[in-house]
């Protein structure tokens, strides 16, 4: 097939999804319906995107084929009421990305990352699998809506439910790249852009829709829930403080992505389901644009203004209390009943948090308009995506994380305010000069990941491209050893 | 491993610097992505002849500086490469080979080169276990991730301290890095670090002496370390060019040297391999001999390249010399004063084919071509931000030229407010944790970018060539205004400098009504090497602001009394105006001063139009090569500018590929010949040139110039793995404006992209060295070949090869280290 009909074929269907996609929809839940739209929009973007971006470059009839694959397995994720199949299009999912991961041929680095990821989500579809299969016996049936039915009717979840949700919750974290099993969403920037782009934004979240959809069963099961809390919070807090440090584009986009997966996850462990789903959509959003849009990075940093100095402890405290206060009113006033839940509180501490250095720097600098729009207007925003996403997820959960695990999570963030704000007050304090190395170092955790995979399950690595710098020494050494 | 705990500081020998700074100096500057111009990446070699240095780089870092064998293969087979040119070639050449021998060659694939053995190759050919990562790989990416925190300004929202320097900050981050020890299981490493010395310079004598080797072997060694990271070293020895340019020094290459060796010496000590100095030592050994044949196994190379540099020079020089030799007189700018309009253009070579088809469409315009620059050695300064040089690469700014006009204080304003702005929220967005809150409130906004960038781009063409100006500054206009050092720049400083440029350009009487200097600059969107579009001699920039600059400077009256003493008078009705060329969509803008608008109102209609009409002639010619057959105008126009906004276009031109040869000569001269938008051409007439000072300037600037540009495209083609930065869809753009990443992390990527010169199928770009023509008498060229060594260099090391061509008798000669030696000559005329 040539390249241009391939093209043509790929686009034909990708756009022809949309309007499938419009006639499904009253057959689908709102969930589903939102990640659909989604899933259509972020491939179709990506795949027509990539007609001119990889112009010349070899093998794009399977290129096409693979990412059509990709898509239809990820929708058929979204879509589909039967567990098993759930889980076999999620397989499918990353069997077809992987064939895409591997796409410029030749690059150790790419297949590395390939591998692993390969190798994380194996282990998830085990995970997964079982945690399907105990579902299906539990409850004798392979309809989720079904289980989901027969639950809430249950006072009490019998343990293998439990079991199942652990399960479930592990093969999600493996699958979405939290700490330490991250590093491959990290390196497989060794791909062209747009395959980044339909990763962060299309597939790496599939976890998150999983346990959105599984919500009303997932969400009574302590262990779960808490597993997701800490795991969650850990990879947010310490991916943020890597990303902070990171100087290429890319590079920060992927640790980005790590931390705000983490976010997701976070939420889903308090059962805060709507704020997890618009996360979800805003990020894959954010995230698609901001890797298709990377090489403009040199224009935009052109036109950026200095740096502003230090705002000062005067101004800190100001901006802490204005901010506190500008949250607490637009909450108070806008997010309605919202406002009672402790998901909701721990995000408007989250957002005062934020907040406050915008102001501390309006302050310093003299610029009081984006202060303001920001301090208003993201708690503004925040209450309406909020009410527009109630209705799209199952009915939220009470909390039933421990206690302490969220506590613990909150101070997580509390000390990443502090590193920020610190940053910004006395960059080289010794505390962060200590910790700066480590943060730079990715604070090693993928090192031993990827040397456990090299003992256990060494990638086959062939060079296609001998002149690689990432290759073995020249042929001469070879022959001197 | 003996543990040689803080020894005391070894001193350093002059024969140990002399061979680090002959290290440092083998590496080429490579300017950050924003101001990014083309580089020579040989430059470091151009003191010793072409075939030395190719058989240096070729043994150091397996870098190969010729196509490979199948490349002349294909063109042998389909008949494009003949026994004529391969003969021709063999005739000029000291190559001991034969015809046959050739031939033979061109059956063969191009034997693999060695490359310099280093402590982490043998180590990593000791290890037993290989199911795991190399040294080779771990030191690259670690010395990545140190260079790219330390040279990072804008990106990270994190950076440590950087001010003790590049070394220091290595050792601040190694001696916490456990990766040898968690990747390939190699303890000790972190104390090793923390026992180096704490300066650069003594950790390179110690590993030398450390490493015992002989003292011939020294330079070989630091450069091979510094071909190892070479990119990263192209960034440091920007630096340097910088900081010596301004008179300072920098040595932030020194300390990049000491890192690698550092990493070498760290390595020798904590692997626990007793024989690896021993197995080290026997690698070079062997390297050595290896190393040895390759000025032997590229002779053949060699004669190939100048078979094909050959066939396209002889048959130039050829139709050179078929052009009248009065006419070169006759028809020269001052000849003329019927004409009623004339034009500047850059010399790139992109400007050839535009000037052909504008003086198809306006008989009474003559075009002329001069440094796009317009000799103007200005910094720009923009209403807000940081001055930026607008000249060649090789020069440091003398004058200011900023933006003047009643608008200016409000547009400040403006610029400020939104940079400010922005600023705000871009650290609300990366900052943490308030990235997570961005997210949820602000990122599905996101989704209405994504769509608009897909299917209705919004043009933000102001973006990259005036960073930051809108529409509502068109009062304003770019005006010199003072000394680099912040003196005034008074009338008889502009005076003399405009006469310079005039000078230079050969445009000292004769002038029309109405003299246009069009600079180019190239709208291209989402693209990280976009400067690599622009113009070279503008320090990557849009020339608009030289070209408007020069207007103004000539269009006032008390510069145009003063050069009337300095022997140029410029007649009253003469005015000038400033313009641009876009070289992606083939538009073309004129600013004139707004007294222009009534006095030249119907000149420059007729320019306009006539510049139209050249834009569609030439947007014509173009579109076979950017694959785009529409039959009508319109669309055409319409598809390339859509090309020039799409967020995904990887080509939205061709640059300056396939670019070839330099000519300085009268227009007339190549008037009549269809050059292909392979010359850069300038404007030099001889009889005018008092003392070859202009002759000059043209041989040690321009032509340096085009030098830089054409083996920088000449590496990207022939090596694109050390000199060219790989494929564009994998790029990541370090440190904001640093460079780029072919993938996640490692060595910085310099050169251009395999798209600039690939499409896909087959390599666009030829790479053949540039063939200069130059109208002048040989006594005056020679006389400039013996005075400048650089020059000398570049012609007698066969870094490019001068022509001269005989005004009298239009022959065309090549300098060659013995002398002239005819190569056309057109005995009867047609």
């Amino acid at each position: 097939m040539s390249d241009r009909t391939a093209w043509r074929l790929g686009l034909s269907v990708l756009a022809a999804a949309p309007l499938l996609a419009l006639v499904a929809l009253p057959t689908l839940a709102p969930l589903q319906g939102a990640m659909l739209l989604l899933i259509t929009l972020v491939g179709g973007v990506t795949l027509r995107f990539s007609r001119r971006y990889l112009d010349g470059a070899p093998r794009i009839p399977a290129f096409v084929g693979w990412f059509l694959a990709t898509i239809a397995a990820a929708t058929l994720v979204v879509v589909t009421d039967n567990i098993m199949v759930l889980a076999l299009a999620w397989t499918t999912t990353s069997l077809a990305l992987h064939q895409l991961l591997t796409f410029a041929q030749g690059r150790p680095a790419a297949e590395i990352a390939a591998h692993k990821k390969f190798i994380l989500s194996r282990c998830a579809d085990l995970t997964v699998a079982a945690a399907m299969l105990l579902l299906a016996r539990t409850f004798n049936t392979l309809s989720l809506a079904d289980i989901i039915a027969q639950a809430s009717i249950m006072p009490v979840l019998p343990t293998s439910v439990t079991a199942a949700g652990v399960l479930l919750a592990t093969g999600v974290i493996l699958r979405s790249a939290q700490l330490p099993f991250h590093g491959w969403l990290i390196q497989v920037m060794e791909a062209p852009t747009p395959v980044s782009a339909l990763l962060h934004a299309g597939i790496v979240n599939l976890g998150a829709y999983v346990l959105i959809a599984t919500g009303p069963l997932l969400g009574r099961v302590v262990a779960s829930q808490t597993l997701l809390v800490v795991v969650g919070a850990i990879t947010a807090v310490g991916a943020s403080l890597v990303l902070l440090t990171r100087g290429s584009i890319k590079g920060a986009l992927a640790w980005s992505t790590c931390a705000q997966m983490g976010f997701v996850l976070f939420e889903c462990g308090l059962g805060a389901y709507d704020l997890a789903l618009l996360h979800l959509l805003a990020h894959a959003l954010y995230k698609a644009n901001a890797f298709l849009n990377s090489g403009g990075v040199v224009a935009r940093q052109a036109v950026r203004a200095p740096r502003t100095t230090a705002p000062g402890v005067v101004r800190w405290a100001a901006g802490a209390v204005a901010a506190a206060a500008i949250v607490g009113a637009v909450a108070a006033l806008s997010w309605g009943d919202a406002f009672a839940r402790v998901p909701m509180w721990i995000s408007a501490m989250i957002l005062t948090m934020a907040i406050v250095p915008t102001l501390a720097k309006g302050l310093r600098a003299g610029s009081w308009r984006t202060p303001l729009l920001v301090a208003v207007g993201t708690p503004l925003a925040y209450g309406l995506w909020h009410a527009l996403m109630l209705p799209l997820v199952p009915a939220l959960p009470p909390l039933v994380a421990a206690t302490g695990a969220v506590a613990l999570a909150v101070a997580g963030f509390v000390a990443l305010f502090a590193v920020q704000v610190t940053l910004i007050e006395q960059p080289q304090d010794a505390l962060l000069r200590a910790l700066y190395p480590h943060a730079v170092a990715g604070f090693h955790l993928d090192d031993v990941f990827t040397r456990m995979t090299f003992r256990l399950w060494p990638p086959d690595l062939t060079p296609v491209r001998p002149e690689s710098r990432m290759a073995a020494p020249a042929l001469v050494l070879e022959k001197a050893a | 491993m003996s543990n040689l705990s803080m020894p005391t500081a070894p001193s350093i020998t002059d024969e140990l610097r002399a061979a680090i700074d002959e290290a440092c100096a083998r590496v080429a500057p490579a300017w950050p992505l924003d101001r990014s111009i083309a580089v020579n990446p040989y430059w470091g070699w151009v003191q010793s002849p072409i075939t030395v240095a190719a058989a240096e780089i070729g043994a150091l870092a397996a870098a190969p500086m010729h196509m490979p064998r199948a490349w002349y293969r294909e063109q042998w087979r389909d008949g494009t490469l003949t026994e004529a040119h391969l003969r021709r070639a063999l005739d000029g050449s000291q190559a001991r080979c034969t015809y046959t021998e050739l031939v033979r060659a061109l059956d063969e694939d191009t034997p693999p080169l060695p490359r310099h053995p280093l402590v982490s190759d043998a180590l990593d050919l000791m290890r037993e276990d290989r199911r795991e990562t190399t040294w080779h790989a771990l030191v690259l990416d670690q010395v990545g991730r140190t260079c790219e925190a330390f040279f990072d300004n804008s990106q990270a929202g994190w950076n440590g301290d950087a001010s003790e320097g590049l070394y220091a900050f290595w050792r601040s981050l190694a001696r916490t890095d456990h990766s040898p020890r968690l990747q390939l299981g190699l303890r000790g490493t972190t104390t090793a670090v923390a026992d180096l010395p704490s300066d650069p310079l003594p950790v390179i004598v110690e590993a030398l002496e450390t490493l015992a080797l002989p003292r011939a072997a020294r330079a070989p060694y630091l450069t091979a370390l510094l071909l190892s990271v070479g990119g990263w070293a192209s960034a440091c020895a920007h630096r340097r060019w910088d900081a010596r340019l301004a008179g300072r020094d920098d040595d932030t290459i020194i300390e990049l040297l000491a890192v690698r060796i550092a990493w070498e010496l760290v390595l020798y000590r904590t692997a626990a391999f007793t024989d690896l100095v021993a197995r080290w030592t026997h690698a070079r050994r062997a390297w050595s001999e290896r190393a040895a044949d390759v000025p032997q196994q590229q002779m053949v190379d060699w004669v190939l390249l100048r078979a094909i540099e050959l066939r396209y020079s002889d048959s130039l020089a050829r139709r050179l010399s078929a052009v009248d030799p009065f006419l070169a007189i006759r028809s020269g700018p001052s000849a003329l004063a019927t004409i009623r309009a004339q034009a500047v253009f850059c010399i790139d070579v992109r400007s050839e084919p535009f000037r052909r088809a504008l003086e198809s469409e306006y008989a009474e315009l003559r075009t002329l071509g001069f440094a796009g620059f317009f000799g103007l050695p200005l910094a720009y300064e923009p209403v807000v931000g940081a001055a930026r040089p607008q000249l060649p690469g090789l020069l440091a700014a003398t004058v200011i030229a900023e933006d003047i006009g009643a608008d200016r204080a409000t547009s400040a304003a403006h610029e400020t407010a939104k940079r400010s702005a922005n600023r705000h929220w871009r650290d609300f967005a990366q900052g943490a944790p308030s990235a997570f809150p961005y997210v949820e409130a602000m990122g599905l906004s996101a989704g209405f970018h994504l769509l608009r960038a897909s299917f209705a781009p919004v043009d933000r063409r102001a973006d990259p060539v005036r960073a930051g100006h809108d529409a509502t500054d068109a009062l304003l206009s770019p005006t010199l205004t003072r000394h680099a050092d912040g003196r005034l720049l008074d009338d008889d400083a502009r005076a003399s400098m405009a006469a310079g440029v005039l000078r230079g350009m050969s445009l000292t009487d004769g002038f029309a009504r109405l003299v246009a200097f069009i600079g180019h600059g190239a709208i291209v969107t989402n693209n990280p090497q976009a400067a690599a579009l622009a113009c070279g001699a503008c320090g990557g920039q849009s020339g608009e602001i030289n070209a408007r600059a020069l207007a103004a400077l000539l269009n006032d009256r008390a510069v145009r009394d003063r050069l009337i003493p300095l022997g140029i008078t410029i007649p009253l009705q003469t005015r000038f105006v400033g313009g641009v060329h876009d070289t992606t969509t083939d538009d073309v803008t004129l600013y004139p001063e707004a007294s222009l608008l009534a006095s030249h109102a119907e000149d420059l209609a007729e320019l306009r139009e006539a510049l139209a009409r050249a834009a569609r002639a030439n947007r014509r010619a173009r579109a076979v090569s950017l694959g785009l057959d529409f039959k009508d105008e319109q669309v055409l126009a319409d598809v390339v500018r859509e090309r020039a906004l799409d967020w995904s276009e990887v080509r939205p031109e061709w640059g300056l590929v396939r670019n070839a040869a330099f000519i300085a000569a009268p227009r007339a001269r190549t008037r009549r010949i269809n050059l292909h938008g392979r010359a850069f051409l300038h404007e030099y007439e001889w009889q005018r040139d008092k003392e070859f000072a202009v002759l000059e300037s043209i041989l040690t600037a321009p032509m340096v110039v085009a030098n830089w540009i054409n083996l920088q495209y000449f590496a990207s083609t022939v090596d694109p793995e050390r000199f060219g930065s790989g494929d564009k869809t994998l790029h990541n753009v370090v440190g904001g404006n640093v460079g780029v990443y072919e993938g996640g992390g490692g060595d910085l990527r310099i050169g251009l992209a395999k798209q600039s010169v690939h499409d896909g199928t087959d390599w666009v770009h030829e790479p053949l060295r540039l063939a200069v023509y130059v109208e002048a008498p040989a006594s005056a060229i020679d006389s400039i070949i013996e005075k400048h060594s650089i020059v000398r260099a570049l012609v007698e090391h066969e870094w490019l090869f001068l022509h001269r061509i005989d005004s009298s008798n239009s022959s065309v000669h090549v300098r060659r280290t013995v002398g002239w030696e005819e190569v056309a000559r057109i005995t009867a005329r047609r």
